[in-house]
């Protein structure tokens, strides 16, 4: 509203611009220029800032490319009300030598349009340069010569560009080769409804946060403060909706949030492993509807009511907590337990591993490509999933084919067993599931009786998806194609799909 | 928003374009344009009608068959609204493209000024400065050093 009413001035520049010609009609189709009609140039005469609309639609690029096109256009990209800085065709490279040779044409590129920039109104300001996170494979990541070289005060003056002109979305994502400190004025900003940060910068805590109008909010750093940080920003920003905290995130120290608020929350803590413990863990988050929780030190939790929640996203280690936790989440429609989280669900006991009944349950994924006996598990998950309608398994069932393993071969031999002679049948599987899905197949007898079992058992099954792991061949997938086509299924509708395997996992 | 569309749901107002056509509309299709909400509140008499001053008939009825397609809130899924705005913005030429912008700019209406900015934008993006000016019939009045040194100064914005 107070976008439309702020410029007066435009409006009154307009009606000088009263058109009063009679409008040549085109036919359908016919482009502005065709048909022999010559049209006049009309949209040179627009005034600047209604031009200056059209360009911020743009990448800023783009937007300057026209200020070749005549006089009238010389400056009119100066006017743009949202600026979009990318890098991208040069930070494509894995180890292309031309991104320090070009970096400087991007910089002097960026300063030149803070300084001409006319609009004192910039809703949106994206800056992403120096990406390494972009190869496919995630093989090649750049080296760290490869990053561009920008001195940290440089970089400041270009974040700190639109907070002084009412910015709305910023999105910083930037990796530098000398990696300076984030600005604490990006936490001070009243204007902010979006903030998407992911930098290899240091954050410095701030003294006090002003994010009035914060509703949007990711932060992805290579390390999350401790201390009271991500709660103090939490309870300072009362229109917060989504959160995502991505970064190391020490294990010893604790997390605490606490937000009526939130919708959707993610916390990723790239924690190195359960040998640390977590003093504390509380979720006070009653509205949340997603939640993605990673974080393998997770221990001694305390979490609200979780009544909205829908979708759940989980990984942690220690085997009483995982179940502590699964009882909270019993209300969830879609639930991903992440590799950490089955092994501890392995781990328990049986007499131990006393689950919840998920009434909503529709999908379930389990990511997990450990050696696990998977029979008493999944038997276990299955029973306490009366409506599941979907099971994933995006790592796969067995982690090698493991063949000169001992303790493999014992394992295996074990789950065939359990699987070909089971009588018994969970109740989701005679009259809910309907799509299951395995990637990463290996093609071991393990796998093929766990394959025939979900077959044979379930009655109203329509969709099997096996996705072989990457380096299977052609031959490979049409053998096994034949295999499973022939196998014997207690549905008629059911179609079995065998792929070969994408290089990216876990998109299931 | 909502409140004030249904409080006034059955009053009529009547637009008169530049060239004199009348258009009898709702009250809540008419409220979608600032500009006429702030002229109503100035009114005494609801019944005459109101100026539209810089748009053609035959922009206004455009201009009326965009805000009525919003006025009803409910009957769409978002999807369904963008997909109309898509067709509606494509079904025309560049010319009452221009129109409609200035009718959208002077009327302040945020959707719909959006949608044809959007649309275009969408007509540069990508192209080529002669491309951009083929496209629009702009003249190029820069001598070719001209045009040289324009390009020296964002070397980025050309090169790649």
């Amino acid at each position: 509203m107070g976008a439309t009413s702020s410029n007066p001035v435009r409006r009154c520049k307009l009606l000088d611009l009263e058109e009063r010609r009679p409008i040549k009609r085109l036919k359908k189709g016919d482009s502005a220029h065709g048909n022999g009609i010559l049209l006049e140039d009309r949209i040179s005469s627009l005034p600047d800032a209604l031009l200056g609309d059209i360009l911020s639609f743009l990448p800023t690029k783009d937007a300057v490319v026209t200020s070749v096109l005549s006089r009238r256009w010389r400056r009119v990209f100066t006017w743009v009300t949202r600026l979009h800085f990318d890098d991208s065709p040069i930070s494509l490279c894995v180890d292309r030598p031309c991104m320090p040779d070009s970096f400087p044409n991007f910089k002097r590129f960026v300063d030149n349009l803070l300084q001409l920039c006319h609009s004192h109104n910039i809703t949106t300001f994206r800056l992403h340069f120096g990406r390494d996170d972009l190869s496919p494979y995630k093989f090649g990541r750049c080296k760290k010569g490869c990053l561009p070289q920008l001195n940290p005060m440089h970089l400041n003056t270009w974040m700190c560009f639109p907070l002084t002109r009412g910015v709305k979305e910023l999105d910083i994502r930037a990796r530098v080769r000398e990696p300076g400190k984030l600005p604490s004025a990006l936490f001070g900003c009243p204007t902010l409804e979006v903030l998407k940060i992911n930098v290899n910068l240091h954050l410095e805590v701030p003294l006090s946060f002003c994010l009035p109008n914060l509703k949007e909010f990711n932060l992805t750093l290579p390390v999350i403060p401790d201390g009271d940080f991500a709660t103090r920003l939490v309870s300072s920003c009362p229109s917060l909706e989504h959160l995502t905290l991505d970064g190391y995130w020490n294990p010893l120290k604790p997390i605490i949030i606490s937000s009526p608020s939130l919708r959707r929350l993610s916390v990723c803590t790239h924690s190195l492993g359960s040998s640390y413990l977590r003093t504390e863990v509380v979720l006070d988050v009653t509205n949340v509807e997603y939640l993605m929780y990673d974080d393998v030190s997770a221990s001694h939790y305390c979490i609200g009511d979780l009544n909205a929640l829908v979708e759940a996203e989980i990984n942690q280690s220690v085997p009483e907590d995982t179940l502590n936790l699964l009882w909270r989440l019993s209300n969830v429609r879609r639930l991903f337990l992440m590799e950490s989280c089955v092994v501890a669900l392995h781990l328990c006991e049986s007499e131990q591993l006393k689950l919840p009944v998920f009434r909503n349950l529709s999908h379930l994924k389990l990511g997990c490509s450990a050696f696990i006996s998977w029979y008493t598990l999944l038997m276990e998950l299955l029973n306490c999933a009366p409506f599941l309608e979907t099971l994933s398994l995006p790592e796969g069932i067995v982690f090698d084919d493991g063949e000169d393993d001992e303790q493999y071969m014992e394992m295996s031999g074990q789950e065939c067993k359990s699987w070909s002679c089971t009588p018994i049948i969970p109740s989701c599987l005679a009259s809910n599931l309907k799509r299951i899905s395995v990637h990463d197949y290996k093609l071991t007898e393990w796998e093929l009786e766990v394959v025939k079992y979900f077959l044979r058992s379930s009655l109203v099954l329509e969709e099997l998806d096996v996705a072989l792991e990457c380096w299977k061949s052609e031959t490979e997938r049409i053998s096994l194609n034949e295999t499973l086509q022939k196998l014997p299924r207690a549905s008629k509708t059911c179609s079995i799909k065998v792929r070969r395997g994408d290089y990216c996992m876990g998109t299931l | 928003m909502a409140s004030t569309s249904t409080s006034t749901l059955s009053r009529k107002l009547i637009l008169k374009s530049s060239d004199g056509e009348k258009f009898e509309v709702d009250e809540n299709v008419a409220m979608q344009s600032q500009t006429i909400k702030h002229m109503i509140e100035d009114l005494d008499d609801i019944n005459s009608p109101i100026p539209v001053s810089i748009v053609t008939g035959t922009i206004l009825s455009k201009v009326i068959e965009y805000c009525k397609k919003h006025a009803t809130e409910d009957s769409d899924s978002d999807e369904q609204l963008k997909q109309w705005d898509k067709e509606y913005a494509n079904n025309m030429d560049l010319n009452t493209l221009y129109y409609l912008l200035l009718a959208a700019n002077y009327m302040e209406i945020k959707g719909l000024l959006e949608l044809i900015t959007q649309c275009v934008a969408d007509m540069i993006k990508g192209k080529s400065p002669e491309e951009i000016r083929a496209h629009f019939n702009i003249k190029n009045d820069f001598t070719p050093q001209e045009e040289a040194n324009i390009r020296n100064e964002n070397p980025w914005a050309f090169e790649n």
